[in-house]
Order: C-alpha cells, then sequence, then structure tokens
C-alpha cells in the first residue's frame, strides 16, 4: 500500500534560515525587599528575511550533573518578571532593546532563576516539521533574604606526577539540599597549592541535590611534592601530588645534568690529583 | 674560593638567574578548551594585569583600529575590544522536509543548527509541540528511544519519527553513535548537545530526522513545529 504523506512538498523553494541572537547571555542581580530593577536584551534578526519574535519567560532548573537545564512554567516568575512587549516583527538585521522589570515583591524570596526567552514564530506550512528558534538571557536573582547554602566537595582528582604548565585537577561541587527543596546558587571554591598558598574561584551554578565538575588549572613554575586542597564551606578534600611545572621542566634536567657533570668532574680531579700525588719527587 | 669553583658556581647561577628573572610582555589571541581571549591579533605590547580590586587586559601597539565589517563578518579593532556576550542559533532551513513516504520504507530530512557565542559553553534543547499530524491522525514518536537513551532504528521496523546527531563540529557525541542511534522528539525542551569551552566562529550540529508509518496510516499532509533553545551554561 503506498501513501502519499508529504506529498509535494520536496521542492518547496526555501532558501532562506531561520534565527535569532539574544545579548547578554545572563543577568545575576541582588534585590532588596520589594525592590524593582529595570533591564533589557538585544534581541537581533542575524537573516536576511523578516520574522516575528515572540518574547516569554520561564524558570529554570539544573536537569543533570552537566549543568543541562530544563525550563518550566511558573506563575510567580512570571508574575515578578515583565516584558515591555510580548511580540514584534524585526526586519533582516534589525535590533530590538527589550526592557524588563524584575519586581522583588512578586518574586519568592531568596534564590530566583529565571529565563527571558526570544522565540522566532515559524514560518514553514504545509508538511513536515517547521522549525522555531529560541535564545534566553537567564537571570540569576537573590530577592530579598538569600536561601541557605551548604555545598560540599564530592571529588579530587589530579594526577600524582604533575608535568606541564602549571598545577592541573578536577574537583567537584555538590549541593547538600535535597533536590526540589531548593533551588540552587555559586558555591566558592577555595583550592590550595600547599605550602604556596590559595585561591579562591566562582564556582559553576549547582542547584540542590546536583553535583558539578571543576577543573582548576593553576599556571606556575612548582617543584617538588605539593599537598593539593579543594575546600568549600566546612568541605575539604586533599591529596599529594608531585610537580616540575613551569620553568622547572627545563631547570630541573638541567641542574640534575649540570649536578651529574659537577659529581663527575671532581671525581676526575680528585683521580687527577691522587694520580700526581703518586709521582716521584726528584 | 679557586678560580675553577667560582666558574663552575656561575655556571650554575646563570641558567637560574634568567629563568627567575626573564618574563616577557607581549599580548596575542591566547586560546585552551576552557577560554579565549580576544586581546588584540597583532600587538607590539600589552599584558593581563589584577589586583583584589580590577582585572584588565590592556593591548597596544596595533597597526589597525576601528570597526571592519562585511556581509559575512564583523570584527572590532582596537587597543582593547569588550567580550559580545551573545548567543546565536540560526537553522540551514525553515523547515524539515520529507520525501513521499511509503510504508516500510523510512524517509530522512536534515536540519544544521549553526550557534555562534561567546558563551562558555552553551547547550542546545529540542521540543516538539505535538507529534506530526493531520487533523485528527498523527504520527507517533519514536518508542522507547529517548535524548537519554536513544534507540537503534531498524528499517521496516522501527515505526514513528525521530532524530539522531548526524554531524557535529567536535564529532558527534558517543551516546549518538555515530548517528545510528534515534531519539523522540520530547515535548518539553530536553537538552540534546552541550559544548564546553569557548571557540570562535560558527559551531555547526546537524541533525537527521527519520520517519516511518504503519500501512495503516492515514494519507495527509502531517505537520508539527520544533523549537530548538539555545542557552549558555550556568
Amino acid at each position: 500500500m503506498v501513501l502519499s504523506i508529504a506529498g509535494a512538498a520536496i521542492s518547496a523553494p526555501y532558501t532562506f534560515a531561520d534565527g535569532l541572537r539574544i545579548q547578554p547571555l545572563s543577568y545575576k542581580e541582588k534585590l532588596d525587599t520589594g525592590q524593582k530593577k529595570q533591564g533589557y536584551v538585544d534581541v537581533t534578526n542575524p537573516t536576511g528575511e523578516t520574522l516575528t519574535a515572540q518574547f516569554s519567560v520561564k524558570a529554570f532548573r539544573q536537569a543533570d550533573d552537566n549543568g543541562s537545564l530544563t525550563f518550566v512554567d511558573d506563575e510567580r516568575i512570571k508574575s515578578g518578571i515583565t516584558l515591555d512587549v510580548q511580540s514584534v516583527e524585526l526586519q533582516p538585521k534589525d535590533v530590538l532593546r527589550l526592557f524588563f522589570v524584575i519586581d522583588g515583591a512578586k518574586l519568592p524570596t531568596g534564590d530566583v532563576f529565571a529565563t527571558i526567552f526570544a522565540e522566532s514564530t515559524p514560518k514553514g506550512k504545509g508538511t513536515g516539521s517547521v522549525v522555531s528558534a529560541r535564545v534566553g538571557t537567564l537571570l540569576m536573582l537573590t530577592n530579598d533574604t538569600p536561601s541557605s547554602h551548604d555545598a560540599s566537595i564530592g571529588k579530587l582528582s589530579a594526577d600524582m606526577l604533575q608535568i606541564g604548565e602549571g598545577i592541573s585537577l578536577v574537583t567537584s561541587l555538590r549541593n547538600s539540599a535535597p533536590e526540589g527543596e531548593a533551588t540552587g546558587f555559586f558555591p566558592k571554591l577555595q583550592v590550595r597549592v600547599g605550602p604556596y598558598g590559595d585561591t579562591t574561584v566562582d564556582g559553576p551554578l549547582v542547584f540542590a541535590g546536583r553535583e558539578r565538575d571543576i577543573t582548576y588549572k593553576d599556571k606556575g613554575s612548582y617543584f617538588g611534592p605539593l599537598y593539593l586542597t579543594a575546600r568549600t564551606g566546612q568541605s575539604e578534600k586533599g591529596r599529594w601530588v608531585f610537580a616540575v611545572t613551569g620553568y622547572w621542566r627545563w631547570l630541573a634536567p638541567l641542574l640534575l645534568v649540570m649536578s651529574i657533570m659537577a659529581v663527575a668532574g671532581r671525581s676526575f680531579l680528585r683521580r687527577h690529583k691522587r694520580k700526581s700525588t703518586y709521582k716521584l719527587r726528584p | 674560593m679557586n678560580k675553577k669553583r667560582i666558574s663552575a658556581l656561575l655556571a650554575l647561577a646563570l641558567p637560574i638567574g634568567i629563568a627567575f628573572f626573564a618574563n616577557t610582555a607581549y599580548a596575542a589571541r591566547y586560546s585552551s578548551s576552557s577560554y579565549l581571549i580576544d586581546a588584540s591579533v597583532d600587538d607590539n605590547f600589552g599584558d593581563q594585569t589584577s589586583s583584589s580590586n580590577y582585572k584588565m587586559t590592556a593591548a597596544g601597539g596595533e597597526s589597525i583600529t576601528g570597526i571592519g565589517a562585511s556581509t559575512s563578518y564583523k570584527i572590532g579593532m582596537g587597543y582593547t575590544a569588550q567580550l559580545i556576550k551573545a548567543i546565536q542559533i540560526t537553522t540551514s532551513v525553515p523547515q524539515v522536509m520529507f520525501s513521499n513516504l511509503i510504508a516500510g520504507t523510512p524517509q530522512t530530512g536534515t536540519l544544521d543548527v549553526q550557534v555562534q557565542t561567546d558563551a562558555p559553553s552553551y547547550t542546545l534543547g529540542i521540543s516538539q509541540n505535538n507529534n506530526m499530524t493531520t487533523g485528527i491522525y498523527s504520527i507517533p514518536a519514536i518508542s522507547p528511544g529517548s535524548i537519554a537513551s536513544p534507540m537503534s532504528w531498524t528499517d521496516g521496523t522501527t515505526k514513528g519519527l525521530g532524530f539522531t546527531i548526524s554531524a557535529a563540529s567536535q564529532g558527534v557525541p558517543a551516546a549518538w553513535s555515530g548517528g545510528t542511534l534515534y531519539a523522540a522528539v520530547p515535548g518539553t525542551t530536553t537538552t540534546f548537545f552541550t559544548r564546553n569551552g569557548q571557540f570562535s566562529g560558527t559551531d555547526t550540529t546537524t541533525l537527521r530526522f527519520k520517519v516511518d508509518v504503519s500501512s495503516a496510516q492515514q494519507t495527509g499532509d502531517y505537520i508539527n513545529t520544533l523549537t530548538l533553545t539555545g542557552t549558555m551554561v550556568p
């Protein structure tokens, strides 16, 4: 039996692409009690065709330990973040500055994660799967009193022998809050290269119940045993490594060769001196 | 101390001294799998400096400054440049189309998703508004293949609409087994591709959609909407 599905669509003369661009990638803001703030995103039509862009606000959360995001409708977030317009027609290469207002009184208190989306209205019709492009700016807000945060070090791994431009380690940060009972936050990670000192870096966003990997690299010249420590809050893990990094990669072998030559030379001189002492004196 | 010992000490001290005090100031484009710095293209001097209060990337001595553009590029040239911090998605076609479908003989269509961003990493998600429909009839999604666990496609046996990643700038992710495993397009946005690390230019991911129906499928023009979502990974 022959079925005609998607009849004559094969030769449809589509030559343009769909697409959108949004700027910036994210906002990180803190709101005092009941405070309102205004911001904007720039939405660009990068295609050569006129398109209609639609705008929306959704909450987001992490779907896995890789940082993948999932977006959900949330009435409180939708009412707390209002957009100037809901849709607009953009000519080719047009840029729209879309203003929005964040109302702390309407948003949940604590850590709030939302996305402003710009989505192209699909142009295809007839048969097949029409395509819509959607890009988002992430809003990572602290509304009023921050939520309580608790993170721990999940793992710490580093090559026992560190040879290269610097020290490298992989650690992970786990948000200790049960999944679903809290949102997320950006834990601070303190890395200590003992005995030389420590550095504090901002970790990635970690939602409740999630664990994110961080690769830490400290470009520098180290030689000898080092104790690497990763710490967040009261949680800490460490391990010993032996480092030959930076200029020590070249200097250490050079010193070794020079030491061998010095020892060999000294030995030669001693032997030479000893032979000299055996000579009969007139 | 005799002359030989002094010479030996000097021979030892010289390379150490050079290693400690040699410090070349330069600026160029630096990149690795985890960062990209456009300090300059061809500078005579410059460096990165910072304290607890500031961080600065400086570059100077460039022979050309200003803004240049054509239909295919845009460039900001100068002593310093601000990162754009944006994400752009374009698709090669506005519609994935399939040839006339004969039950038992699957048809395929491809879609290139092009991303430009200066995000440290980005993610692509996909969703559909509904199964492909015509009137009250619809073509179901393949089952049980999902993005988390794609399934192999057996021609003549597998029925429905599915997709796979058939090409990507850095290679097809292992989960898709070189584009041989297929997943149903979910109803809610689900991440199917993540790229970590900075890159320049356009990152293209090619999706191949495949569809087949049973002989009982109602004839008609079936359609649905796919939404491709791109954001940075925080």
